[in-house]
């Protein structure tokens, strides 16, 4: 599925360059140049904006306010001017993140992934991830369809992980929430328990990754 | 306008409306004695002989209808003395005053006692030939006519009585009187009933050619005039030293402008001009210090855009060689370098930070800057600053990973001077750590607080440079290299910004190696 964006962008280089680096990210987006026509879009049409502020026609702000009175649909607002009043402006009315010019394509396009991802938080039931599938209410772990069986701990290291993959936790705060705090509660401890659910997940083990310096994360593909 | 001037024109404007309205008030008051005068001397006249004397013979009474003054029985009482008039003219007419010695029926009287003409009979001496012009004007005339109780005279010199004071005797008055209209001088005419308001003579109009006599105006003027000029004067003399005074405080206050107000004003003496030349000089240190206040702030503002214009004008000239190098090798057909893709990124990342590092200082340098403190997320903020710096570290071949806690977290601080604080040491860290090293931001709470820690493996920094890693060895030394051992402005601005924020910036040396950066405060509840 593609997403599609609309860029309010009044340079005309700069808007170019944004619609073809999300185009070459796989997303369809439309470009205007003018605040007063951005007012005249439909929100249902999109997914997500991204709205320079200095515009012709129309302050960014005010197109900003007026998109947030029609809908809730993700705002990111692009930002030269490095002004502490601005962003909070911004955000007081509703933008859900700013990116400051200079930013490198990636940046942006990351900015719009987290956005777009972000809904599917707060997700319940079980969780599937390839082979791997976590039923947080049965507290039972599936791999390639086989159960496995996991300690308490274990499964509270591995559900935590999950519900929120791809992005890494810290070992003090998975030591403090997922272990016994009755029992010797230090990261150590921790990278023990990890090493045994890795070896209990297989071949899958290594969805269990060690990020350097941090913790741990599920390692998982992101849904396409 | 002059202070002097001003006060003449105080003077004059303050005294000339008092005069004049004394003057009116003694004119009026004037002019009711007047009236009050001639009705007494009309009653008395006619009661003393008069009236048998005129209803004998109405059409030649008075025989002699005008006196001039110094006769017997005038001028009538409470009427000031005329200038020809003999001392103790006050004494009342009364009985003594009969119409007899005023009547002797001149020769020239019918023939003068024109209305048209009304020309007074002149001293003893002139009583036969016309006066003259000057006699006209200087000489007071009083007259008598009778009239019936129609306002007629039987008398056919006796001039026409006037409508204004018929009509107020006819209402009821006990006498009315109205101007006479005599050339050069301004009447007065009394219209009087009498008792017995009967027969040829019931009423009486008595004529006088001026209502007080000539020069009296001139003397009443005079006193106030030259109490005036006293007056004045004395405040010109008072002042003189004051004006003096002024004069030379404006002279210092040039004078001090001119030397930029270092030079202070005289201040001896105890009154309101030494009050202004203190006041004065309070005003000239305030401004003086202003003015080094704004020539501080230029000259920061200046070197501010020296240093800037060299802190950018490197990056971007290696820059454009990396760019004129690539375009080269792709017009030869030749492969472009990975490193100098990798370097012109850099750089351009780099100016990026510097430019807002620069902007930042420039806030931290100005005198007396507030923080805008809001409630900051700051998992956002983590997210927003390690997605800065991804595609430099990803280009460099370098691991940047963070983890942020699942549960909010914020603190109250200046988001722009935090995310710029926060994005030096991922920069910093970024920079310095080999390829296939490891960046890492935590974020995480600590009861109250929270905590961000940077950290990496790179080749840390050593011990005796440890202490002096915040200095802004960067902006002190005017042929700086860009690259002052990885340290410089960014982690001063850090701990500048952390201090402001009421935060700690601690630098540590983990024994596994390369550096970490913890930056600790209260968090949001």
């Amino acid at each position: 599925m593609t997403h599609r964006i609309l860029v309010v962008e009044d340079d005309a280089r700069l808007g170019e360059q944004i619609a073809s680096h999300l185009r070459e990210a796989g997303f369809e987006p439309v470009w205007i140049a003018r605040g007063d026509l951005a007012l005249d879009t439909q929100p249902r049409d999109f997914e997500l904006v991204i709205l320079d502020l200095m515009l012709p026609g129309a302050y960014g702000l005010d197109v900003l306010k007026h998109m947030r009175q029609r809908s809730d649909l993700p705002v990111v607002v692009l930002s030269a001017k490095n002004d502490t009043a601005t962003k909070v402006r911004a955000l007081e009315l509703g933008a859900d993140d700013y990116v400051t010019k200079p930013f490198w394509p990636e940046e942006l396009v990351a900015r719009v992934n987290a956005r777009l991802r972000r809904p599917g938080l707060a997700r319940s039931g079980v969780l599937e991830f390839g082979a791997l599938a976590i039923d947080p209410d049965a507290r039972s772990v599936r791999v390639d369809g086989a159960a496995v069986e996991l300690t308490r701990v274990e499964f509270e290291l591995l559900l935590a992980l999950a519900r929120r993959p791809r992005q890494a936790l810290s070992r003090a705060w998975l030591a403090e929430n997922v272990l016994d705090p009755d029992r010797d509660g230090t990261e150590r401890t921790l990278d023990v328990h990890t090493s045994r659910l890795r070896k209990k997940l297989g071949a899958h083990g290594s969805l269990v990754a060690t990020v350097w310096g941090v913790g741990y994360r599920l390692d998982v593909e992101e849904p396409s | 306008m002059k202070l002097r001037a001003r006060l003449a024109l105080v003077v004059f404007a303050t005294a000339v409306p008092v005069i004049a309205g004394v003057v009116l008030l003694r004119e009026r008051i004037q002019w009711a004695a007047t009236e009050q005068g001639l009705a007494d001397y009309a009653l008395d006249r006619m009661q003393g002989g008069g009236r048998e004397a005129c209803e004998a013979n109405p059409a030649a009474f008075p025989p002699r209808p005008w006196m001039r003054p110094g006769e017997r029985g005038l001028p009538p009482r409470g009427l000031p003395p005329g200038p020809n008039a003999p001392p103790g003219p006050n004494a009342p007419p009364g009985p003594n005053a009969p119409p007899g010695p005023n009547a002797p029926p001149g020769p020239n009287a019918p023939r003068e006692a024109n209305p048209a003409r009304q020309a007074p009979v002149g001293p003893a001496g002139e009583a036969r030939g016309f006066p003259s012009e000057a006699a006209l004007a200087v000489e007071v005339r009083t007259e008598l006519w009778a009239y019936d109780p129609n306002f007629v005279s039987h008398n056919p010199m006796a001039p026409t009585f006037p409508t204004a004071i018929r009509e107020a005797l006819v209402a009821g008055s006990a006498h009315a009187s109205a101007k006479w209209f005599v050339p050069s001088q301004d009447g007065i005419a009394v219209g009087v009933p009498m008792p017995w308001r009967d027969g040829p003579c019931a009423y009486v109009l008595v004529r006088r050619s001026q209502v007080e006599p000539p020069g009296a105006l001139l003397s009443m003027l005079l006193g106030p005039s030259a109490l005036l000029a006293v007056l004045f004067l004395a405040m010109m003399v008072t002042a003189g030293p004051v004006v003096e005074r002024i004069r030379r405080l404006t002279r210092e206050v040039r004078a001090s402008a001119e030397a930029r107000y270092s030079r202070p004003a005289d201040v001896s003496g105890s009154d309101e001009v030494t009050e202004l030349a203190r006041a004065f000089n309070a005003a000239a240190t305030e401004v003086r210090s202003n003015l080094e206040a704004i020539e501080s702030r230029e000259q920061a503002l200046r070197s501010f855009v020296e240093n800037t214009t060299h802190d950018v004008m490197v990056p971007l000239t290696v820059l454009q060689g990396h760019l004129t190098a690539i375009r080269r090798r792709v017009e030869t057909g030749s492969a472009v370098e990975r490193t100098t893709i990798l370097e012109a990124l850099q750089e351009a990342h780099y100016m990026g930070s510097l430019i807002q590092n620069l902007s930042a200082v420039a806030r931290l340098e100005q005198e007396g800057t507030t923080l805008a403190c809001t409630r900051v997320d700051l998992a956002a903020l983590v997210e927003r600053t390690v997605a800065r710096h991804t595609p430099i570290a990803k280009a460099r071949g370098i691991v940047l990973e963070y983890a942020v806690p699942p549960e909010p977290l914020a603190a109250r601080s200046d988001v722009t001077l935090l995310e710029q604080a926060v994005s030096n040491l991922i920069h910093n860290a970024v920079r310095y750590v080999e390829p296939g090293g490891h960046v890492a931001v935590v974020l995480a709470r600590a009861g109250t607080r929270f905590s961000l820690r940077v950290l990496d493996d790179g080749p840390g920094v050593p011990a005796e440079l440890r202490e002096r890693v915040f200095e802004r060895a960067f902006r002190a030394d005017s042929a700086r290299t860009r690259h002052p051992d990885g340290l410089g402005l960014g982690l001063s601005i850090a701990l500048d910004v952390a201090r402001r924020h009421g935060f700690e910036l601690e630098l540590r040396a983990p024994e596994a190696g390369g550096t970490e950066f913890e930056l600790r405060g209260d968090a949001c509840a």
